[in-house]
């Protein structure tokens, strides 16, 4: 049973079992990395606030935003918002506020929107 | 730096968690007396190697459960302080008379032909999975969130945890959540080892950790393997060889490989671990007389049933078809050899063997601990009858012949069919009746097994039959090892010369070609081609923007599992109740006629504008909706919900 060395076996073992570990561990936290996603959200789900908040992780910065009043755009802007950037966009609306109140943001080809219904 | 950093506190933790507990005990267990005193050391380096692991594994969860028990907290500090205290005891008894130097064993160690096949062997294993496990390496895997939320839990809190969860009932026509309910899905010796390695480490949960944590476990359950098999054929190391490469590189991804690995199939992996190492404790115990391997294998047979019962049902099973075929090997030595094999000095050998101060010692522990300090939730909750009976379901009646060939794989079953065979050969006509107990063991595990695959009914067990079929493949690789190299042996015996060397090289080559095509193919078809980490991502920071605007009195969420990717570590970014998010399940679920199911979690995604849906959400009190909204979008438009957050794939919806 002795024949073989076992004690070379271990450390080869143990040798590659942490190759291996180092480089799935690296491989795990580059994909940790969003990419190419874009997020857009209210910053207050909760209450009437609507300001809301655009996380980018794509290569393209331009965006534009539009405040939609029961269809009927009130507001509209263009944004840049740099790579891994987020962006808070403050939104000053009325107190009575009735409706669906919507934000439209447009990036690039897609269209991402929130609202709230009141 | 942050990265090198976290990672050498990741193999400190390894370290000082999974192996120096286990290495304390097998140093101090070397150097008992009977030890000392033998002509060759009582482990070779590599069992060392791998039974500190499996020993430390038992070790710590007894350790963290005492810890709970007795009201100490959790943390890093406790359990660092408590296991470096260890070290000091074992550096202090180390200086002490009762330590003994071990005697030199003269080295016969050469780096040789087998030495270089089983490190390439190993390469090869770790080669592939390493493979395969870089685009599965990130945590997604459903079953592995669902653990991961009771190690945080135990982390988070520094207590044991209480294996509880709400539930939804029907209560006067209204819906409603429960206080929390004890389940039995869950044993704590899965969490503890993960707990401790997060907070001796400080890696966080949602990362590469848990994962390689389980392939660490799995090639140590590849070399307990050998290490079992090395001792069953002591005499020719090519059996073990031959084992190492059955279950190593070849089928080195399918179920239980490392498709477990990236699945977070933790307690299955676990168990695949403490059967061999069980085994190899009993087998040297009967073997060689030493109670103390008894002990070590009742200790870790106490672990396996603090880690994941179905193991232990199945280990059971192994047990009592073992002794099964023992009894009738002493039957036919009785009746046709005509040997006393119950005479008084054997009798009185099992008698000191069973009754030592060790055995004794530990029983005592084990009813104390079981009794006073942690019952399995299994065992409380009598959850043990829902495993007996006539199967309930046709996933639970046994796999067809077909199905059970691709679980053990077809070149590794023929050839263990073919063992099987030649084992009953050599147990009737072969009068070394020192090979009864490794001939038993084998035959008693394969059978076992394959009976509780095939035919579950004949055994009145009612469990999941593929399953059980994950645990089918090891007796048969080492059955299998043993036929290989016994028909080597065969052929190369002068009276068979008169067989061309052509044709037994051809004969050899076919079988390797066989055996080879069928595990590489096996391989091809599980790996994967690209990771799902991008859609992963977008569930962990939903999840975390929820999170932040949760009311935890007043908020319950639901989320969808059919659509949704890695959905079952949404719960860890919460950490309210193993339940919390509420889930959609699979839709097949729902109409189960073997199980009644609410249907509330299906109705609040799949119709929420319903009454039936209304219902829920008012009754229940559901506030936000996790969604694919490539999906479900178009029934919460329609809804009077809040769109809260968009992604590419996931929408947020408040029901205000």
């Amino acid at each position: 049973m002795n024949k073989i060395n076992q004690k070379i076996i271990i450390f080869s073992f143990i040798f590659f079992l942490l190759l291996g570990f180092l480089w799935l561990s690296y491989n795990e936290r580059k994909q940790t990395q969003i990419n190419n996603q874009w997020f857009l959200y209210f910053k207050n789900p909760t209450d009437a606030n609507l300001d809301f908040v655009i996380e980018n992780y794509t290569n393209s910065q331009n965006f534009t935003w539009q405040l939609i009043d029961n269809n009927r755009v009130t507001k509209k802007e263009n944004v840049i918002i740099l790579k891994n950037e987020i962006k808070n966009v403050i939104i000053n609306s009325q107190n009575d506020k009735k409706g669906i109140l919507k934000i439209k943001v447009i990036h690039h080809n897609s269209t991402k929107e929130i609202y709230k219904k009141f | 730096m942050a990265f090198l950093s976290e990672q050498l506190l990741f193999y400190f933790s390894i370290g000082i968690v999974l192996f120096m507990p286990g290495w304390f005990l097998v140093q101090f267990i070397s150097n008992r007396k009977y030890s000392r005193t033998s002509k060759e050391p009582l482990f070779s380096s590599i069992e060392i190697f791998v039974i500190s692991f499996g020993l430390s594994i038992v070790f710590i969860d007894f350790l963290m459960i005492l810890m709970g028990k007795f009201g100490i907290l959790l943390t890093r500090n406790n359990i660092l302080f408590i296991l470096m205290l260890l070290f000091a005891i074992f550096l202090f008894w180390k200086k002490t008379k009762y330590f003994k130097k071990s005697t030199k064993y003269k080295s016969t160690e050469t780096i040789n032909a087998s030495t270089i096949t089983i490190i390439l062997i190993l390469l090869l294993t770790i080669l592939i999975k390493t493979a395969y496990l870089r685009n599965t390496i990130f945590p997604t895997s459903t079953d592995l969130g669902h653990h991961m939320y009771w190690s945080k839990q135990i982390s988070e809190t520094g207590k044991l945890p209480v294996y509880e969860k709400i539930k939804i009932v029907t209560d006067n026509n209204a819906y409603k959540l429960t206080s929390p309910q004890p389940i039995s899905d869950f044993i704590i010796g899965e969490h503890l080892i993960f707990s401790a390695i997060n907070m001796i480490s400080g890696i966080p949960f949602v990362s590469y950790f848990p994962t390689l944590i389980l392939f660490l476990i799995n090639m140590m359950s590849i070399l307990a393997l050998f290490i079992l098999t090395l001792r069953l054929f002591p005499k020719n190391n090519k059996v073990a060889i031959i084992t190492l490469l059955l279950i190593g590189p070849l089928w080195a991804l399918s179920s239980p490989q490392a498709k477990f690995v990236s699945g977070g199939v933790i307690g299955n992996l676990l168990g695949n671990l403490f059967i061999p190492l069980c085994l190899y404790f009993y087998y040297r115990a009967f073997n060689e007389k030493k109670s103390v391997f008894l002990t070590l294998a009742l200790f870790l047979t106490m672990g396996m049933f603090y880690t994941h019962h179905l193991s232990g049902l199945i280990f059971l099973f192994v047990v009592a078809f073992t002794l099964l075929f023992l009894f009738l090997f002493f039957i036919k030595e009785i009746i046709i050899n005509k040997k006393n094999v119950l005479s008084f000095e054997i009798v009185n050998n099992y008698f000191k063997l069973f009754f030592s101060k060790s055995n004794i010692f530990f029983l005592i522990f084990a009813i104390s601990f079981l009794l006073f300090v942690y019952t399995p939730a299994y065992l409380i909750n009598d959850a043990t009858k829902t495993v007996v009976g006539t199967p309930s379901k046709s996933t639970r009646a046994g796999l067809s012949f077909t199905q059970f060939k691709y679980a053990v794989g077809e070149p590794r079953l023929a050839l263990g069919v073919l063992g099987l065979f030649i084992i009953s050969f050599l147990s009737v006509f072969k009068k070394n009746k020192n090979d009864f107990l490794k001939y038993s063991i084998l035959f008693g595990w394969a059978t076992s097994l394959t009976l509780m695959t095939i035919k579950p009914g004949w055994l009145h067990i009612n469990l999941p039959s593929g399953r059980i079929a994950n645990y089918v493949n090891f007796p048969f690789i080492i059955i299998g090892s043993f036929a290989f190299v016994w028909l080597v042996r065969f052929f190369k015996k002068n009276k068979y010369s008169y067989l061309s060397p052509k044709v037994v090289s051809l004969f050899y080559l076919s079988i390797f070609t066989f055996i080879f095509s069928a595990g590489f193919y096996d391989n091809s078809q599980t790996l994967k081609s690209k990771s799902n980490n991008q859609k992963a991502l977008e569930t962990f920071l939903s999840s975390k923007y929820l999170n932040q605007h949760l009311d935890e009195k007043k908020h319950i969420v639901i989320k969808d599992h059919n659509y949704l990717k890695a959905d079952g570590w949404i719960k860890l970014f919460f950490m309210k109740d193993y339940n919390i998010p509420l889930s959609r399940s699979y839709f097949k679920r729902y109409n189960d006629p073997t199980k009644q199911r609410e249907k509330c979690t299906l109705w609040m995604i799949s119709e929420p504008n319903s009454d039936r849906g209304k219902k829920c959400y008012n009754d229940i009190g559901v506030s936000f909706a996790i969604i694919n909204q490539k999906i479900d979008d178009s029934q919460f438009k329609k809804s009077k919900m809040w769109k809260i957050f968009s992604g590419d794939n996931i929408a947020i919806y408040y029901n205000k």
